[in-house]
């Protein structure tokens, strides 16, 4: 029993990264049907900053705000520079552009930083079942999550997001300055995938760290329903725990392969996500 | 002491590709006028709209707003000064609930209070609106959603409004109701309409002036009267 509840939280709190990212795949598919490929580089440009940052300035924190304002200013550079000029073009286009900017900025933080291992500081005491940064990890997840939901439902900002996301013509038309909204988003959800990198790099980060991240952050958010922030953040929390309970009882070399069957059990039985709701979005 | 007109296009034209949909049309309407623009399905009247709107950058010519050149400026920033464009079927979000919608109208204006004072206004102009204000704009039905649409271009403030058929698929009492409201609106508020209608005889009945499009090009003009008396008007252009 004892082991089943240390696998829950543990599942938990690696399941708060998958979440993050997750939610940052999904925030920019909503709002520009882009599938963000290079999302694990951004979270790691801005790792590696974080770590350039703690280095020179002897703080973590310091770090971690670099972090999240590189993974804003990556975002919405991405979405002004790269995805509005191909947003004309066959929806192949964003997939490859997004592929090849992973494959960049992969390489680019190899050649800077070398692909020796850097040791990765914690935000907090990492010893103990649920430690300090597991419940760190877990609770900025949430508090991520709920302060997206209060900013989407209650505040102008929000309305003018969702209004650009659904129909940008008719956004416009109402005053909407619809590239401006959009790039933010990609900067808020941008820097959301980089706190999922400060929160999966510790101890060691290396240019393929996020590799396996990314890949259950994938299931996740298809597994949550690629349009559903509420879905990603419980599709990571699940695969988390699911992938916890698999590396626990079964063994670690399973679980990617148990990330794979749950990915494609969910898109045989609801390809829309397990969260969907019957009525598909009219464009 | 001739105002500047609140509307006024020099030679505009747009294309579509190779394909030229509107070719030099000039238009002018007063500042508190009820224009129409008729014209036959396919005569270029959406066309016109987006282009003064901002929303299709026109080939040539130019659009004035009270005497100013707004040409190439983007829809959102003519919204700030006053020209909002209902399109064809409303472009209700309805994803959003009716406040969301008419909410969204109103953040072009500046400060709470100025907001919460023209949502006010809204409702106390449309009364289903506020009945069905916490619900999804997709339960509305046609004239409601109309309502909307005009009622989220009034939460900004607007001085010129350009509406796209708002009587498309409206039943004749609805569509009187709404040519009511717009007629109403301008003599208290001194809001100019530009009302694009294919329903020539509606349209004229509300309208002061009006212009008749025919394959992109001006074929006709004048005070609604005069076109409505007019037989060669009515019977090339009007189907009347
Ligand atoms: N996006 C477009 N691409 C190409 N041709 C268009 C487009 N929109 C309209 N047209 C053409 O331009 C002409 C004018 O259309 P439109 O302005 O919609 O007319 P109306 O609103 O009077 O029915 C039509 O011949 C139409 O087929
Ligand atoms: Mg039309």
């Amino acid at each position: 029993m004892q082991h089943f509840a240390d696998l829950t939280l543990n599942g938990l709190a690696s399941g708060a990264v998958y979440a993050a990212l997750a939610l940052s795949l999904v925030l920019i598919y909503q709002a520009t049907r882009v599938l963000n490929f290079a999302q694990p580089a951004f979270a790691l440009v801005s790792a590696y900053l974080a770590y350039a940052v703690t280095a020179a300035t002897g703080s973590y924190w310091a770090g971690f705000a670099a972090a999240l304002a590189a993974g804003g200013l990556l975002g919405a550079g991405t979405e002004r520079l790269l995805i509005r000029p191909l947003r004309n073009a066959s929806p192949l286009s964003p997939i490859i552009a997004t592929l090849g900017l992973l494959m960049v900025l992969q390489g680019a933080v190899g050649m800077v930083w070398g692909n020796e291992p850097l040791s990765f500081a914690y935000p907090l005491d990492y010893r103990g079942r649920f430690s300090p940064a597991d419940a760190f990890a877990l609770a900025s997840v949430l508090l991520v999550a709920l302060a997206l939901f209060a900013l989407y439902r209650f505040t102008p900002a929000g309305l003018r997001m969702r209004a650009a996301a659904i129909r940008p013509e008719a956004a416009r038309l109402s005053g909407v300055r619809v590239g401006a909204v959009l790039a933010g988003a990609w900067a808020l959800a941008s820097a959301i995938g980089a706190l999922a990198g400060m929160l999966a790099a510790p101890p060691f980060l290396t240019p393929n760290a996020f590799d396996a991240v990314f890949v259950f952050a994938i299931a996740a958010a298809v597994a949550g329903g690629l349009e559903n922030p509420f879905g990603a953040v419980a599709g990571g929390l699940a695969v988390g725990v699911l992938l916890s309970y698999v590396t626990g009882y079964v063994g670690p070399e399973l679980t990617a392969l148990a990330a794979l069957v749950v990915l494609l059990t969910v898109l045989a039985l609801k390809p829309d996500g397990l969260f969907s709701r019957a009525a598909a979005r009219k464009v | 002491m001739a105002a500047d007109p609140a509307l006024r296009t020099e030679g505009l034209t747009v294309h579509y590709g190779a394909v030229r949909a509107l070719d030099a049309v000039d238009l002018e309407v007063a500042p508190g006028a009820l224009h129409a623009v008729l014209g036959a399905n396919g005569a270029g009247k959406t066309t016109f709209l987006r282009a003064a709107s901002g929303l299709h950058p026109p080939r040539s010519g130019r659009v004035l707003l009270f005497g100013e050149d707004v040409t190439g400026a983007p829809a959102e920033e003519l919204v700030r000064r006053g020209l909002l464009h209902v399109p064809e079927g409303g472009g209700v979000l309805t994803e959003l609930t009716v406040e969301e919608n008419l909410r969204l109208g109103g953040l072009v204006r500046r400060g709470r209070a100025a907001r919460a004072a023209a949502l006010g206004e809204v409702y106390d102009l449309f009364a289903p609106l506020r009945e069905r204000r916490t619900r999804s704009a997709s339960s509305l039905s046609g004239g409601e959603r109309q309502m909307l649409a005009i009622g989220r271009a009034l939460m900004a403030g607007p001085r010129v409004v350009l509406l796209d058929e708002p009587s498309l698929g409206l039943a004749p009492l609805i569509t009187r109701r709404i040519m009511h409201l717009l007629q109403d609106l301008r003599s208290r508020t001194g809001l100019t309409v530009v009302l694009v209608e294919q329903n020539a005889r509606t349209a004229l009945r509300a309208a002061d002036r009006a212009h008749v499009l025919d394959q992109g090009a001006v074929a006709a003009e004048g005070p609604s009267a005069d076109l409505l008396g007019d037989p060669r008007v009515r019977a090339a252009y009007l189907g009347l």
